[in-house]
């Protein structure tokens, strides 16, 4: 069971009642909130560190209204079916996303979104190695999940939890290291994550959804 | 050459590594196996054999070369990019995903932690003494307030950074010559002698094999 409410800074503040604590929730605010359940007079505060206009807009992408003002529209809370509920601070971007419930095809979708938002921000970052390695192995994860979509299978269904870790995590290092820190980024050693994308790498061959990076032809490597 | 050839070994800066570094094999469009170099690889190979095949040593310390493994590897590789180098050389006419970008920079790093192995390659544990590095920071601030200093140190760049002010520092250290490619650092090479901040600094374009 998951609880949201507004923090006294009006911060998307996750409480998970279960398993944590809130000031573990807090701590940790790139977590994906997994589902909501929504009682009939509960309202939930969302809350980006973004302006309104692209609140709004992301709002509209899922037919939330467009009266934002921190409130979702009766007509959501009224509904008592679960929602997911993707949230990441990590920048001026639209990043408040609702979907219906369906957390096979869902959660590959979300995580896609999240990825092409990593790939944003590392964009802005100076060249280094660490930007480099976040860009291609976002980018690689990207393709795996459009291939992933369809299965069902246990096999995929472990990979797909793998690469929402792995998202999890670089999401994170994106936030920290985005307001703050950039220049330090780079000396980061990200030698865990590179670790963990090799796995993504090595599973997703064995599943014949991608070949590992080094084994790809250069010409499926090349954008228009 | 014949003036590094009376020290028993040179400095190396982090670009001097990447450049030596910079030789890997990448596939072109058709599948073809190319061999991608920088401008400089050539002449960074030349200068080093001729350094070895005298029997010098050639050092580095630490944070240089980390600099150039997490640093200059990505720099390297878009600078090469947006000259256009890679695409020639790789046949390519659309942009490159993200993830030949990663390909070539982990080849690229991969080639220079091989230098690591070498024989005649040490990365030096040196760390400047924070006062030292003050000093030498102090003597920048005067270069650039002399009107006729400040000439030598090239548009757009600041003071050097911390890491070229320790190799410097290492430089006097080790009583060994410092091959850079930063024209701070060596259009100021008699100044920073006569101070004690150096061994002495050369350019590594103007070392003649």
């Amino acid at each position: 069971m998951i609880l949201a409410q507004k923090s006294v800074f009006g911060r998307f503040d996750a409480r998970v009642l279960n398993n944590t604590t809130p000031l573990y929730a807090a701590a940790k605010p790139f977590e994906v909130v997994e589902s909501v359940d929504w009682q009939p007079g509960q309202s939930l505060f969302v809350y980006a560190l973004t302006t309104l206009p692209k609140v709004r807009q992301a709002m509209q992408i899922f037919d939330w209204g467009v009266s934002v003002t921190g409130r979702v529209p009766e007509r959501i809370w009224k509904n008592t079916e679960p929602i997911i509920i993707a949230y990441s601070t990590v920048c001026a971007a639209v990043n408040v996303q609702a979907r219906s419930f369906n957390p096979q095809v869902r959660a590959a979708e979300l995580c896609a979104d999240r990825l092409r938002e990593v790939m944003r921000i590392t964009e802005r970052f100076a060249p280094s190695y660490n930007q480099i390695l976040l860009q291609g192995a976002a980018s690689y994860c990207l393709r795996v999940l459009s291939r992933l979509d369809e299965k069902k299978d246990e096999p995929s269904k472990q990979l797909l939890a793998r690469i929402r870790k792995f998202t999890n995590q670089v999401e994170s290092i994106c936030d920290q290291y985005e307001k703050r820190y950039e220049a330090s980024f780079s000396l980061l050693n990200l030698q865990v994550l590179e670790d963990q994308f090799d796995m993504i790498q090595a599973e997703s061959a064995k599943l014949r959804l991608l070949p590992l990076l080094r084994d790809i032809p250069t010409k499926e490597l090349v954008r228009p | 050459m014949k003036h590094l050839l009376g020290y028993a070994a040179v400095i190396y800066d982090a670009n001097c590594i990447v450049y030596q570094s910079f030789s890997i094999v990448e596939h072109d469009m058709l599948g073809l196996p190319v061999r991608l170099e920088s401008p400089n690889t050539t002449r960074a190979k030349q200068v080093t054999r001729a350094l070895v095949n005298n029997k010098k040593g050639i050092s580095t310390i630490r944070r240089a070369f980390e600099e150039a493994e997490k640093i200059l590897v990505g720099k390297a590789l878009i600078s090469l990019i947006e000259e256009g180098t890679i695409h020639r050389q790789l046949r390519i006419k659309g942009k490159l995903d993200p993830m030949l970008k990663f390909r070539i920079t982990k080849n690229l790093r991969t080639e220079l932690s091989q230098i690591k192995q070498q024989k005649w390659f040490v990365i030096s544990a040196f760390f400047a003494d924070p006062t030292r590095l003050e000093q030498v920071r102090a003597l920048y601030r005067e270069f650039c307030l002399s009107p006729e200093l400040s000439k030598r140190i090239p548009g757009g760049k600041g003071d050097p950074s911390d890491v070229d002010i320790s190799l410097l520092l290492f430089s006097a250290d080790s009583k060994h010559p410092l091959l850079t490619n930063d024209e701070e650092l060596y259009n100021f090479d008699s100044e920073l002698r006569a101070k004690g901040f150096c061994e002495c600094v050369r350019a590594f374009r103007s070392v003649k094999v």
